[in-house]
């Protein structure tokens, strides 16, 4: 709680021919967050596997074929996924033999739906543009055969028409407009035989098509077009039985089809995954992070997936100041009742690894906030029952967290709403067992400002915890967010209750409880650069430590008087109640009082409660969170399969290792006896490493001499072997 | 809008007007005898940061797209700044990027380019970025790439194209649609603007767009021979100096000295020297006179659309220029000939 998952960082090399079987267990354990490899530092750059990129692109050529060929001949998607075997050469080798097959059967099906589809259309078309021309009594055939004009009859889109005339204007033309369709105007032109090209070239530049007129045919507009609609009425024939060949081939091959789009799913993301991995001439590194509880079973799993042979070095995380990248990813771990709070944390953003989750506490104050700005027993009942609902998934399907959060913010705003003696926006239906918000403000705002300090006290404290969990002692003493700022700020808290008691203080008090830390913080940045090795600080250094430390110091008032709001809200609940029983009193017809006390309630419930939910975000985020939360995390996205079982914590059966597995590869030129893992730093039970591996262990830090001398303890005496 | 509400933009236009390089630093730039040496003094400019992450191989495409990545960036913060009728065109105005993008892609695919050479062409809009990249670089033919674009402007006059696309397998006259489109809709956003900020827009992107008519005719007319009536047809109706009337007279020319003569001052006297020279040059002299144009307009009213466009125009010719420089450097060009295909004057 409060602390992300521990993770580990795993550094596994292993033979290039077992790499689909390590990636099969990674992907189906689904517990590891690759990094890339040119994540790992300058000492991998060298290590890059550029080929598996174009392994990724094939395959994505393939799943794209797939799904090309069960859209086109109408079959679904796979009927629930499953995680095929990782071969991605075995498997691409049995697509390229199995598709082309299908893919042309389909495609002479789509092509003659094609040509049927253009025919139909060139018909519509043709239909659509007769109906036009109905009103015209002069026969087509007479158009072609003008002995001293051209003609040509053409769809204009309607923006190029004026500037079609614009070019025609040194021509002896007529363009005249017979109808309008869409966007397009049909236009007849004529000009003389001699300019029919340069017409034509004009007419082609206004992006002009030729009117799609069957001019083969003979008779009045009205008489051609009964013809096309004849030949329309065969088309359609035509296409349903074209449609019935569909459906027998899409029998056929949907079987095999749903297949090859599991296998090639999970070989595309296995290949994907690759291209992040390390290659040396006969090994491939594989460099991630993964929860410290879940190695052990997937060492094992790995072992027993490779007959022995992978190398696997395991760390804990390295130490918050060693500030070697790649860090560690966040997997947030809470207490199940404090989980659906993880999205208000993450929408602000990912926790780093290193640093206190403040989850539970941000649910809870959030919580808290805003069953004190919407104390009332009926609303909050309302809140928990629409809560509940979403708990139980009967409306909007996914929202089962956000369900959690309303239902907690609900039964909150009843305590409080009981504590107000507030029930529907309604006082004195019960007794208040605090105080009613509108009796006394004045302790409201009080009792609200101290909840303020209180709560800015929390975030200083977390920012110290971070800071000593970090080992920033120099920040835990003198930062602005540190020992230093808490002392102002509670000096400053303790004047400002002094003088408001009456009781003022002494000059010297006051230089000690608020102008001597003023003092430290401003000289705090420049001279903690100088503690660290930084440059002498000049005089613009210490104008600017000024500035950021008055900043500070409005900034902590801010924070404090910002939650004032807590009783504003509350009080402005009570006074809307008010408004709402005024509003029924005064309607006369009957029930008109109860329809506006229903209407005034449920406009409260969902505007005000809208209101004050981002009121207590806005609380959490801006007044807590800024004062100690980076949220600079990278969150956990582990490798899974499509179709593995999500939640490593139960990972799916993994298949037994192939038949021979072991026996028939060539021994390695350096022995290599089981699973080697860093022992002295992960004490993984089960792994021992190996006496080589023990050689080479590195110290703290990223090993890049281990995974080096082990990739070279693999290298060849003969040609390389494809992965596979 | 009002002297208040350009108050935002025409302080982050300024901001960003002194960062632009000052003649003397474009000029050690043409005159540095290598292309490691002008890197060295570009490095020294605010562009060095931006290039740092592109110099990694040497490679003058990831210098190229650094630069244009600024150029991006320089658009998206004055459209944040804006509101309203400006906030619209200057948005599409950037939107000639996508423009390009969309013919490089067309070309790629014409031409069976692979998909990484198509992308390494493109302009990086980043969070402006409104085509599907992924599904245009899959596509397997032209027509299917057309067809990706969907419900994007762009998708129409393409589509009303592509007979002609297929049957002469030329992409000319798509592009010629796609360019005809998209700045006739970049008009349209500039007649929405209202009182001076319309005077302001027509005197800067008129200009642009007159410049954009007499090279389209130069080349319709010198390179590819059309009738006057498809030049006609393959131009724009808009501009501030150059009209119909204009462009009717240069398309019946009969030569290049005709043509010259039938243009307006001042570019009549722009080409008139430049006769026997390329149309890169010619094109240069032009919009080197744009540069000018933009300078005099900022150096007016600053409250008004005119001075952010003219802005972005001088930014622009500077990217341009210090494309030009890089790639004349690696070329091994001589300085002489580099500065005469500079946008902006040294």
């Amino acid at each position: 709680m409060c602390s992300p998952t521990p993770m580990a960082r795993l550094f596994l090399v292993t033979l290039d021919h077992d790499l689909p079987r390590a990636t099969e267990v990674l992907g189906r354990v689904g517990a590891v967050h690759l990094l890339s490899v040119d994540e790992l530092g300058p000492w991998a750059h060298g290590l890059a596997w550029e080929q598996a990129a174009g392994l990724a692109v094939q395959y994505d050529g393939y799943r794209q074929r797939i799904e090309g060929l069960l859209r086109g001949l109408a079959i679904g998607p796979p009927p629930g996924a499953a995680v095929a075997a990782v071969a991605p050469l075995t498997v691409a080798a049995r697509v390229e033999r199995r598709l082309p097959p299908i893919e042309a059967e389909a495609q002479r099906v789509a092509a003659a739906e094609r040509q049927l589809q253009e025919e139909g259309k060139r018909l519509a078309l043709a239909a659509e543009q007769l109906q036009l021309l109905a009103q015209l009594r002069v026969d087509l055939a007479e158009l072609r055969r003008l002995e001293f004009l051209h003609c040509a009859a053409a769809l204009v889109p309607q923006r190029n028409l004026e500037r079609l005339r614009g070019s025609l204007a040194g021509l002896p033309n007529a363009l005249i407009p017979l109808a309008r369709r869409e966007k397009h105007v049909l236009v007849l032109a004529f000009t003389t035989r001699e300019q029919g090209a340069a017409l034509e070239r004009a007419l082609q530049s206004a992006y002009a098509q030729p009117a799609r007129i069957p001019l083969d045919l003979a008779g009045t507009p009205a008489e051609v077009l009964r013809q096309v609609q004849a030949q329309q009425a065969q088309v359609l024939q035509q296409e349903a039985a074209l449609q019935r060949t569909r459906g027998a081939l899409a029998a056929q091959h949907r079987d095999e089809l749903w297949q090859l789009a599991q296998e090639v799913a999970t070989n595309a993301a296995a290949v994907a995954a690759w291209q992040r991995f390390g290659r040396t001439e006969r090994t491939r590194l594989i460099a991630g992070w993964a929860p410290a509880a879940v190695v052990p079973g997937l060492a094992a799993r790995l072992e027993q997936a490779v007959a022995g042979r992978p190398a696997l070095d395991v760390a804990a995380a390295p130490a918050p100041q060693v500030a070697q990248a790649p860090r560690p990813p966040t997997r947030l771990r809470n207490p199940p009742p404090a989980r659906p709070f993880e999205a208000l944390v993450t929408t602000y953003g990912i926790p780093s690894y290193d640093e206190i989750d403040p989850t539970p506490l941000a649910g809870f104050l959030f919580v808290l906030m805003f069953g004190v700005m919407f104390g009332d027993v009926g609303q909050g009942a309302v809140i928990a029952a629409a809560g509940w609902l979403l708990t139980r998934e009967i409306a909007l399907k996914g929202s089962r967290a956000f369900g959690w959060v309303l239902l907690a913010a609900g039964i909150s705003a009843i305590v409080f709403g009981a504590l107000y003696g507030t029930v529907f926006l309604t006082e004195g239906l019960i007794p208040a067992l605090w105080f009613r918000p509108l009796d006394n403000p004045t302790y409201f705002i009080q009792v609200a400002v101290i909840f303020g300090v209180a709560v800015v006290s929390l975030a200083l404290a977390l920012n110290m915890a971070n800071a000593l969990r970090n080992g920033d002692r120099l920040g835990f003493l003198l930062s602005r967010q540190g020992l230093v700022g808490l002392w102002f700020y509670w000096g400053a808290v303790y004047a400002a209750y002094a003088a408001l008691a009456g009781r003022g203080l002494g000059t010297l008090a006051l230089l000690a409880l608020i102008g001597l830390p003023l003092l430290v913080m401003a000289c705090i940045t420049p001279l903690q650069d100088l503690f660290r090795g930084g440059a002498r600080p000049g005089p613009q250094a210490f104008v600017q430590s000024v500035v950021e430390t008055f900043d500070t110091a409005v900034r902590y008032v801010s924070n404090t008087v910002s939650f004032i709001r807590l009783a504003a809200f509350a009080i402005a609940h009570a006074g809307i109640g008010i408004m709402v029983l005024i509003l029924a009193g005064l309607v006369r017809v009957p029930g008109g009082g109860a329809a506006v006390l229903v209407l005034g309630n449920a406009f409260v419930i969902g505007l005000e409660g809208l209101v004050i939910f981002i009121q207590a975000l806005r609380l959490d985020y801006y007044e807590f969170f800024t004062r100690f939360f980076r949220a600079s995390g990278i969150p956990f996205r582990p490798f899974v399969l499509p179709g593995a079982r999500r939640g490593f914590e139960r990972p799916a059966p993994l298949p037994g290792p192939p038949q021979g597995a072991g026996q028939r590869r060539r021994p390695l030129k350096t022995p290599c006896p089981g699973l080697r893992a860093g022992r002295a730093r992960s004490e993984t039970p089960g792994c021992r490493p190996g006496p080589q591996a023990q050689a080479a262990l590195p110290g703290p830090g990223f090993p890049e001499p281990w995974v080096l001398a082990m990739a070279a303890q693999y290298e060849p005496d003969r040609p390389r072997r494809h992965p596979q | 809008m009002g002297a208040s509400q350009y108050a935002r933009p025409n302080a982050a236009m300024r901001a960003m007007l002194g960062a632009l390089l000052a003649p003397q630093e474009k000029r050690a730039l043409v005159a540095a005898p290598s292309l490691e040496d002008a890197m060295r003094r570009l490095r020294a400019t605010p562009y060095g940061r931006d290039l740092a992450v592109a110099e990694a191989g040497g490679e003058l495409l990831p210098l190229e797209k650094a630069l244009q990545r600024t150029l991006v960036g320089t658009y998206g913060r004055l459209i944040r700044t804006l509101e309203g009728a400006p906030r619209d065109l200057v948005e599409e105005l950037l939107r000639h990027f996508e423009v390009d993008d969309i013919k490089a892609i067309l070309r790629g695919l014409a031409t069976g380019a692979p998909a990484a050479k198509i992308r390494a062409l493109l302009v990086p809009l980043g969070r402006w970025e409104r085509l599907p990249l992924e599904r245009l670089l899959a596509a397997p033919s032209v027509a299917e790439a057309v067809r990706a674009l969907g419900r994007l402007p762009y998708a129409r006059p393409l589509g009303e194209a592509l007979p002609r696309y297929e049957a002469e397998r030329s992409l000319f006259p798509l592009e010629v649609a796609l360019d005809l489109d998209y700045f006739r809709r970049l008009w349209a956003r500039l007649e929405a603007l209202s009182g001076g900020d319309r005077v302001g827009a027509v005197r800067i992107l008129g200009a642009r767009y007159d410049v954009l008519n007499v090279t389209w005719l130069l080349r319709y007319k010198l390179t590819y021979r059309l009738s006057a009536q498809e030049i006609f047809n393959y131009t724009l109706p808009h501009g501030y100096r150059v009209d119909d009337g204009v462009i009717r007279r240069a398309t019946t020319a009969g030569d290049l000295a005709g043509l010259i003569a039938a243009l307006p001052q001042p570019y009549r006297g722009l080409l008139a020297p430049l006769e026997g020279a390329s149309l890169a040059h010619m094109e240069a002299a032009l919009c080197r006179y744009l540069w000018h144009d933009a300078r005099a307009l900022l150096a007016g009213y600053p409250f008004q659309a005119g001075a952010i466009l003219a802005y972005l125009h001088l930014k622009e010719a500077e990217v341009h220029d210090l494309v030009a420089i890089l790639a004349g450097k690696r070329s091994g060009r001589p300085a002489a000939e580099i500065e005469a295909l500079l946008w902006s004057e040294l």
